[in-house]
């Protein structure tokens, strides 16, 4: 296996997880998978142009995968990319304090909206 | 973005692709091997002879079994269809069965290297399916793994993942 496909795997789910809309897409198909490229735009209030240029980022990366349902193109997240980068990233560097970060942020967070 | 215009997903379909610098021959025999499966599924050992309306199932602790079902689609080395149950865990002991197919599609890069796009879809979950949450985080594990095996040999480290 050469190394350089794998770097450039990388690099694209990188590139396509560096920007706010494509980050908010793959919210949106987490919480309801298998949504048409209307339903995306629809739901995010964005134009058909600009979602199907974020969508095909998002394929090309990996992060999302296209299903045809008769004359109907679904839209999924593959969370795979983003598991192989835990793994690569975060087990090795930082699984142990970012957990205890992500949590002392969450019991802040709570803290705030109860008080 | 409110969350209130998030309806229930049609079927709850979830899919994942994972890319395996391996034949399908390779993949394919991985996903059917007891000795491959204990070494990147969770350490369960799969039990079937891969024919249609035959059972599958993944041991766990010696005989044990972990998950089961029963072989819908069985196209070496292009596609496997089975249902699926989690007897062994309570709180999904009773939930009806759902469906895994998995997808081998052969790919070759320009420098003329083998690869196997694999793409495992899981639905068919019931009404309020507690397992649909139990897998999602399962098979990126799972195929992250296989990966692992099938591309370095390593076996991969359990303890560290959830």
């Amino acid at each position: 296996m050469a190394e350089k496909p794998e770097q450039d795997r990388e690099d694209r789910v990188f590139t396509a997880l560096a920007d706010a809309t494509r980050r908010a897409m793959l919210d949106r198909l987490f919480d309801r998978p298998g949504q048409t490229l209307n339903e995306l735009v629809s739901g995010l209030g964005m134009r058909r142009q600009s979602a199907t240029r974020h969508l095909k980022v998002l394929e090309a990366a990996g992060l999302v995968v296209v299903r045809w349902r008769g004359r109907e193109k679904q839209h999924y997240l593959n969370p795979v990319p983003i598991a192989e980068i835990e793994r690569r990233w975060i087990d090795k560097f930082a699984r142990a304090p970012a957990r205890a970060l992500v949590e002392l942020r969450q019991t802040l967070e709570r803290g705030e909206e109860e008080g | 973005m409110s969350r209130a215009e998030t309806v229930p997903a049609e079927t709850g379909t979830q899919v994942f692709v994972q890319i395996i610098a391996a034949d399908r021959a390779r993949v394919w025999q991985a996903l059917t091997s007891a000795e491959f499966t204990a070494q990147y599924w969770h350490g369960t050992r799969v039990r079937s002879d891969f024919r249609v309306g035959s059972v599958v199932e993944f041991l766990v602790d010696g005989d044990e079994v972990g998950c089961r079902g029963e072989i819908l689609v069985s196209e070496a080395p292009e596609r496997l269809s089975y249902t699926w149950q989690f007897p062994r865990n309570p709180l999904v002991r009773d939930e009806a069965p759902s469906r895994v197919t998995f997808h081998l599609e052969a790919l070759q890069s320009a420098s003329g290297e083998t690869a196997t796009r694999l793409t495992v879809v899981h639905d068919g979950f019931p009404q309020g399916s507690r397992m649909q949450e139990l897998v999602r985080p399962g098979w990126p594990a799972v195929l992250a793994g296989l990966k692992t095996l099938l591309e370095t040999g390593k076996t991969p480290d359990f303890s560290s993942m959830t």
